[in-house]
């Protein structure tokens, strides 16, 4: 028998970014929220403070941000007639866990998708032809456009402090920046970030080869800001120790950083974290959520009755908790029936080694996480891709991220992997050497889907989510195009004695990083046969359980996820309290 | 019809004056920099330091012999300082960005090549923390702020870029040990914009969210380092 809490309006699952945004935003109007959070408490000041925080064994090799896979992981196999295995240790992305999330530990890259990704389908289809896609690709238009998501991208831009130089304002291109940016109402609240050595390299020698580089836009702080939520963001300083930590300067936005103190305060807001979720609970008829179990910090099964209950834990896991729940039908690759787990995509990363003379100095500890010189000539339709006869597209840059010494021991190919010989690589190129990032749109394909693993079980009993995927032919063409794009400007750079491009190749696997952008599963669109949301994040089939985040992308854009999982944050808050709450049920008829 | 064609070639123009505007990623060195890659003379430095030069008073006589001022004197220890927070700080009274009564004049009589001669000296000196000059009557919230910050206040620590000891945490971030009255009177001069050096003004906003009381217990925590 559960312990059963007081009954709230709205529950959240998970206290990350997209359930702070909404959280706030429901309880300022007067809505009685709880987030259940089923990490630990960390704050800026104390837990991220120096030399504490600046630990790599710590934080990046033994994941102290992220999901404990030993008691909650994911199984993984290629095709359905192989047997998954779990995933013991995280290689392949970094899911989150703790308070603000994948929030926290992000890199702070931040891009707004361009308006051909909201109808990928429809746009190549029409202009290349439907047999640009390749058989057996299940990517789909969203139901809803970038114009109507802009004032929502403008709305997160001006809680995270973002940095950057618009390229396209109101639809007039802007000297200076990407001329390939979609519109935007307002320039960037922050300037663009500092360029270190080798990212300028990039720039010169991409600008040279008659390319539009331009610095990253980032949602670290450039300066002293004062953010939409009357917060302070204080001013990145480069320290190197971005991506998978906490930020220490209160200068990479993070929901502790940029929206839970105020939440904290309404009185309407409550917080509960070591609280880790187990399901939603349905009425019987199946068509209603009356709540969701947890297991609270004692490890007592607790009932949480509300009204919504709000899916905002990471990526994929909102996928599993559907599963879990039984909401949505789950996909079935053999009939193509079914829509929960469908459209599960990841990111098709690739790199160029590059390896300098000893004149140029990388200085790769002068890091941020998202400070890079970029292009988008190769994204999204920016190219003819008739010729090429791939769909999507991926960013080429350098980014200088970290120059941590335990992963970061770059030595040129055919070096031995350890010994003197290995040593002496090391010492020789540790700072002169740097790769370029070549970051892919992914497409999703009929027989690759998330669902429950029939054999493994997490800490709580429950069955782990199963991932089935490989790549298809179509993304791989893609990376070896780009992969290509990026080697000749890296031949084409300043003091390069060797440029090697490592394009993305068959079988997907869970042993080498990718990025931690994982996706789908709940994708969102405008028809119930091929989707799990509709255009709000709401269920088709229980009206009161809302989705976020990048469990709803259809396929995944050569873009990072968070600014557009922001922007869409947002929406959905708007249209509950706008619709939702005035007449409880359907906001689209099914 | 002839608006149209004007307008057309008007737009072209734009455009291709945006191609041409090739862009340039690289960092341009301070003038303070240059200079001190220039000119490395320590004994001129030292000339400088223990003499003075034209309206240039002696160093020495508030900043004390070898850089250490006498104890309860409210000027910073210069000694062991970085070669390039040294040099930019004359620069910037040179310039008035870091506005100073005495300092301004002084650094405005002295040439790039003797300020970085200057800065070399000092760097050359030995390191060391000045004696208490005042009862730290709040150890603990000077404490808390100068090694963890204040979270309500989104404050990093002051280590997180300074260090944790005297000899600082980079070329323009120095140690932090200095006389109380001097460290007080820094950061009340970057909350009331006197001082504005700070590059995008990170140090300004900092201490803008400082109480008084916050000044005096950061002042006396690091008095005693």
């Amino acid at each position: 028998m559960s312990k059963i809490m007081p009954a709230v309006d709205v529950v959240l699952v998970g206290g990350g970014w997209t359930g702070s945004v909404i959280g706030k935003e429901l309880a300022a109007t007067g809505q009685r929220v709880v987030v259940l959070e089923r990490g630990q408490p960390r704050w800026t000041s104390p837990d991220f403070q120096a030399p504490g925080v600046r630990d790599e064994l710590k934080y990046t090799r033994r994941n102290e941000l992220h999901q404990n896979a030993a008691t909650e992981t994911y199984t993984f196999r290629n095709r359905v007639d192989e047997t998954a295995l779990p995933m013991r240790r995280w290689q392949f992305a970094y899911p989150a866990n703790h308070l603000g999330g994948a929030g926290v530990h992000w890199s702070g890259a931040y891009y707004r998708w361009d308006p051909v990704e909201f109808r990928l389908r429809s746009h190549y289809t029409q202009r290349y032809g439907a047999r640009i896609f390749e058989d057996g690709i299940t990517a789909q238009d969203w139901p809803l456009t970038y114009d109507e998501l802009e004032p929502f991208y403008d709305r997160f831009d001006r809680l995270v402090g973002a940095s950057g130089f618009a390229g396209n304002l109101k639809g007039v291109i802007q000297p200076g920046g990407n001329p390939f940016e979609p519109w935007r109402s307002r320039p960037y609240p922050n300037p663009p970030m500092r360029v270190p050595h080798a990212p300028a390299l990039f720039g010169e020698a991409a600008a040279k080869l008659g390319y539009h580089p331009y610095i990253q836009p980032s949602a670290l702080s450039t300066r002293p800001y004062v953010n939409s939520e009357g917060l302070h963001m204080n001013e990145c300083v480069y320290c190197g120790f971005c991506s998978n930590f906490g930020c220490e300067q209160f200068a990479k936005a993070s929901p502790q950083v940029c929206i839970l103190p105020v939440a904290l305060k309404l009185p309407t807001f409550e917080l509960r974290t070591n609280a880790h979720v187990l399901r939603v609970e349905l009425d019987k008829d199946r068509k209603s959520a009356r709540g969701v179990t947890y297991v609270d910090a004692a490890g007592v099964e607790t009932f949480q009755p509300a009204q919504i209950v709000t899916l905002c834990a990471f990526a994929i896991n909102n996928t599993r908790l559907l599963l879990l729940s039984g909401i949505g039908r789950p996909y079935d690759p053999a009939t193509g029936d079914g829509v929960v787990g469908r459209n599960y995509t990841h990111q098709t990363s690739s790199g160029v080694s590059l390896f300098f003379d000893e004149s140029v100095k990388i200085n790769p500890f002068m890091a941020a996480g998202a400070v890079a010189v970029t292009m988008d000539d190769f994204c999204s339709d920016n190219f003819d891709h008739g010729p090429l006869g791939f769909v999507g597209g991926g960013y080429i840059q350098i980014q200088v991220v970290s120059g941590a010494p335990i992963g970061n021991r770059p030595t040129p190919p055919g070096t031995p992997g350890w010994g003197s010989a290995w040593k002496k690589a090391v010492k020789r190129y540790y700072n002169h050497s740097i790769p370029i990032t070549i970051t892919g749109s992914a497409l999703p394909v009929r027989g690759g889907y998330l669902s429950l693993d029939p054999t493994y079980r997490d800490a709580w009993g429950q069955p782990l989510l199963r991932i089935t995927y490989d790549f298809p032919d179509n993304d791989i063409k893609l990376s070896a195009f780009l992969t290509e794009k990026g080697t000749e400007i890296g031949h084409a750079m300043r003091g390069v004695t060797l440029a090697q491009g490592n394009p993305r190749t068959k079988p997907y696997g869970a042993t080498g990083y990718q990025s931690s952008h994982i996706n789908g599963g709940a994708a969102m669109g405008s028809d119930p046969a091929t989707s799990v949301v509709n255009r709000y994040g709401q269920c088709w089939d229980v009206p009161n359980v809302f989705v976020t985040g990048a469990a709803l992308f259809p396929q995944n854009s050569c873009y990072n996820p968070t600014g557009t999982i922001g922007a869409l944050a947002y929406w959905t808050a708007d249209a509950i309290k706008r619709d939702y709450l005035k007449a409880p049920g359907k906001l689209i008829a099914s | 019809m002839k608006h149209a064609i004007a307008a057309a070639a008007l737009g072209l123009f734009a455009a291709l004056a945006a191609l041409a505007q090739s862009p340039d990623f690289a960092r341009k060195p301070p003038a303070w920099q240059v200079a001190l890659e220039a000119s490395k003379e320590v004994a001129a430095g030292e000339a400088i330091a223990t003499k003075g030069k034209g309206a240039a008073l002696a160093c020495a006589g508030c900043h004390g012999a070898k850089g250490v001022p006498a104890a309860g004197a409210p000027f910073p220890r210069l000694a062991g300082l970085p070669v390039e927070y040294f040099a930019k700080q004359l620069f910037d009274y040179r310039d008035g960005i870091r506005a100073n009564a005495i300092m301004g004049p002084i650094g405005k009589a002295l040439a790039d090549a003797e300020i970085a001669s200057l800065a070399w000296y000092y760097a050359s000196l030995e390191v060391s923390a000045p004696r208490a000059t005042a009862s730290a009557d709040q150890p603990q919230r000077g404490w808390q702020l100068a090694r963890y910050g204040d979270n309500a206040l989104a404050l990093p620590a002051c280590v997180d870029c300074h260090g944790g000891d005297v000899t600082g945490g980079g070329p323009v971030l120095p140690g932090l040990a200095q006389p109380a009255a001097y460290t007080a009177a820094q950061l009340s001069a970057f909350r009331d914009g006197e001082r504005k050096n700070d590059g995008d003004g990170i140090m300004q906003a900092i201490a803008k969210r400082l109480s008084d009381a916050d000044v005096k217990a950061l002042a006396d925590y690091y008095a005693e380092r």
